[in-house]
């Protein structure tokens, strides 16, 4: 492994990348030998990166549902695959994903997400893919950057095959997929050291014979296992931790589960993923420079739910909104159902709001954040009880139980 | 002339790589079929299970074979032993099969997008379908392999499609079309033709599939009657038992004696009602076009 002696760390080169790249580089540095691929919009990006690797096989296969099948069985075979998608592609994956998950099989799958065929079609990113799988057991992690990109999907390999469950990591299609970025490269031998050698304990073996993901005897079988997946997710922040101090040691760089920025005395905290973060980072830096109070704190993951993370950066008696690119329709942002469920009882006195923005691709702004942030230092308890909707053509409320006449 | 099983050839059950202790209905015409793959498949294979009947064939908590059992949902099967497949040959692990068994729902209808895939990318896979023409683990519902105008749990009474109106789909003559190296139809009840088949599928690298039509109690017979059933669905021509090499030569492998085909239907409670004259001509038309294709004579050069 080649060492920069002044700094400690692996050597490291910087290279100009998009999204798209850096994930299939990630992938071929991590010495991962096999790729099924289906074109979609916009992760066809990563395929066609790959495709021009001479180290990984890319296989064509003839849909979403059948390359992640066949992504399993190169796993049930003892091999990393690499795998990615966007979008209808991840929805028509679905009823594997859940064999995957339930089967403890860490297959790491990009994915550059982009909104769903619901009321219309659009190329647009949206997170609503990745989300509905969200109660399988994979792992989720969100990127803002080509750098996250890269790291995540590395650490993503390493803590799903501590945890023995799949990852998502995932990025705004477009955004993220097809815009470059300057991005630090480690040197190959240390990424290999990083996520060493797939070790799955449990696969077949035709020495010896036994059957894998067969019928359950009794509802209680199923039960516990059930339960068993909801804490090893759960468990997998502390592991992602721990992983992550690893990652540190090699390359440098400390990756979290969240990422304050701002956040020491914050009174105004906006919380969001992905691409989202930065409009939102513009403009509390210029908030800042007036001396507003504010901070972001950007979320990496949903699965693992960084409960002990949220609980460390956020205080009592701040008031914060959640901006979600996604929307469960009935319940609102999912980010924000979700943390909300997850602090009630471990911190009360904070008024916490939900704001969908950014829906098929529509472009949030710093300054509507700026106005966003505006309403937030007006808000108090009585604004919880809302679903805030924040697009072009402004900010609006729908109660949840509203008429809609 | 009736023959046991130790007079065909077959090796004792004691050597079963098939074991008791299964739980598929009790006189279940695909069980024997099972055992004969298992044995010519050898141990050393892992058997990708299709939704299907052979849920119950293989428990989920105790193996009651020597092989390894992965289970997988409807459509998946074959794709991901395409995937294994392709794990193995990366791990140099070339002496051991994939199999990917499944029912005709999974081959015919659910999975047939995963198989065409697995086809033209000539995986290396050897499928078995257990066709027995219907979804029987559902309770007996028309699949695409079921023949036309049987009554099926899906048949509805009052609106019911003039049987006319549909058609079987030809799996073998779908996957023909793909020019994999080897197909075969095969009959448990012709132990020594489906071991042969299989044993010709095993020595071609690539996609190989064997069309196995299993006698099912869902058809309506007395459960005694599954090997008598599935003889007499060869011996009638219902069920010809023929291989295409390449996709493109035909051999037929069993000369049926043509019983007549009531010896056949009388036995089940499916063919009750049933339009026999319609399916008498649908055979004839089959075994004309499978007699042409074997008589075909291809040039040297093009082999």
């Amino acid at each position: 492994m080649a060492m920069n002696e002044r700094l400690g760390i692996a050597s490291s080169r910087r290279v100009i990348l998009t999204g798209a790249e850096a994930m299939a580089l990630a992938y071929e540095l991590a010495g991962v030998r096999i790729a099924y691929v289906f074109p979609i919009t916009p992760q066809t990006e990563v395929l066609e990166t790959m495709v021009r690797s001479q180290r990984v096989r890319v296989i064509p296969s003839d849909s979403e549902f059948n390359a992640i099948a066949s992504a399993t069985g190169v796993f049930w075979g003892g091999e990393r695959c690499a795998i990615y998608t966007s979008s209808q592609g991840l929805v028509l994956m679905s009823e594997v994903m859940w064999e995957v998950a339930g089967n403890r099989l860490p297959m790491v799958m990009g994915v550059f997400n982009r909104a769903l065929r619901g009321p219309a079609w659009t190329l647009g990113p949206q997170q609503n893919d990745s989300l509905f799988m969200r109660d399988t057991g994979w792992l989720q992690f969100f990127c803002e950057t080509a750098q996250d990109v890269f790291d995540f999907t590395l650490l993503a390999m390493r803590v799903a095959e501590r945890v023995c469950l799949p990852a998502l990591v995932c990025g705004d299609g477009f955004y993220l997929s097809h815009q470059k970025e300057e991005v630090e490269i480690p040197d190959e031998a240390a990424v290999r050291g990083f996520v060493g050698e797939l070790a799955i304990p449990d696969l077949p073996d035709s020495s010896r014979p036994a059957t894998f993901g067969g019928v359950v005897s009794s509802p209680q079988q199923y039960f516990r296992l059930s339960e068993r997946i909801h804490r090893e997710v759960v468990a997998s922040q502390d592991v992602f931790l721990e992983v992550a101090k690893g990652f540190e040691v090699l390359f440098g760089r400390r990756r979290t589960l969240t990422e304050p920025y701002e956040m020491e005395d914050a009174e105004l905290v906006l919380m969001a993923s992905g691409a989202t973060c930065g409009a939102v980072r513009e403009e509390v830096t210029r908030r800042r420079r007036r001396g507003e109070k504010v901070g972001l704190l950007k979320l990496c993951s949903i699965r693992p739910l960084p409960v002990g993370e949220l609980l460390r950066h956020l205080r009592r008696g701040q008031k914060a909104v959640i901006l979600d690119r996604n929307v469960a329709a009935g319940a609102g942002g999912i980010f924000h159902c979700e943390i909300s469920a997850a602090l009630r009882g471990l911190l009360d006195d904070i008024v916490l709001l939900g704001c969908v923005t950014g829906l098929g691709g529509v472009d949030l702004t710093p300054e509507a954040t700026g106005k966003l942030l505006d309403y937030l230092a007006a808000a108090g308890p009585a604004q919880q009880g809302l679903v805030h909707f924040l697009d072009e053509e402004g900010l609006h409320a729908v109660g949840r139980t509203e008429r809609c006449d | 002339m009736r023959l046991t099983a130790s007079e065909l050839g077959i090796r004792p059950f004691s050597n079963d790589r098939y074991f008791g202790g299964h739980g598929a209905c009790p006189g279940c015409g695909a069980v024997s079929m099972l055992r004969q793959v298992m044995q010519a498949v050898g141990p050393k294979a892992y058997y990708f299970i299709l939704a299907s009947c052979a849920g119950s064939y293989f428990p989920g908590e105790f193996t009651v074979c020597d092989s390894s059992i992965v289970f997988t949902v409807y459509a998946a099967g074959f794709a991901e032993a395409e995937g294994m497949s392709q794990a193995l040959e990366l791990r140099g692990r070339t002496d051991e099969t994939v199999v990917a068994y499944s029912g005709d729902g999974g081959a015919f209808d659910i999975g047939l997008g995963g198989l065409s895939g697995i086809a033209e990318r000539n995986a290396n896979v050897l499928v078995v379908v257990n066709d027995n023409q219907g979804y029987q683990n559902t309770g007996g519902q028309q699949s695409g392999g079921t023949p036309r105008g049987i009554i099926t749990k899906s048949t509805q009474p009052f609106h019911q499609v003039p049987a006319a109106a549909r058609n079987r789909k030809d799996l073998l003559e779908i996957l023909a079309a793909h020019r994999v190296p080897y197909l075969a139809t095969a009959s448990a009840a012709f132990p020594r033709d489906l071991d042969a088949k299989l044993k010709t599928a095993l020595t071609c690298k690539g996609f190989k599939l064997v069309h196995v039509v299993t006698a099912c109690l869902n058809w309506g017979f007395e459960s005694r009657l599954a090997v008598r059933v599935a003889r007499l669905a060869a011996e009638t021509g219902f069920h010809p038992l023929y291989e295409i090499q390449g996709g493109r030569r035909y051999r037929i492998t069993y000369e049926p004696p043509f019983v007549p085909l009531e010896e056949f239907t009388r036995l089940q409670r499916r063919f009750q009602g049933f339009d026999l004259e319609l399916l008498k001509h649908d055979l004839a038309e089959r075994w004309e076009d499978l007699r042409y294709k074997a008589a075909r004579v291809w040039p040297a050069e093009v082999i």
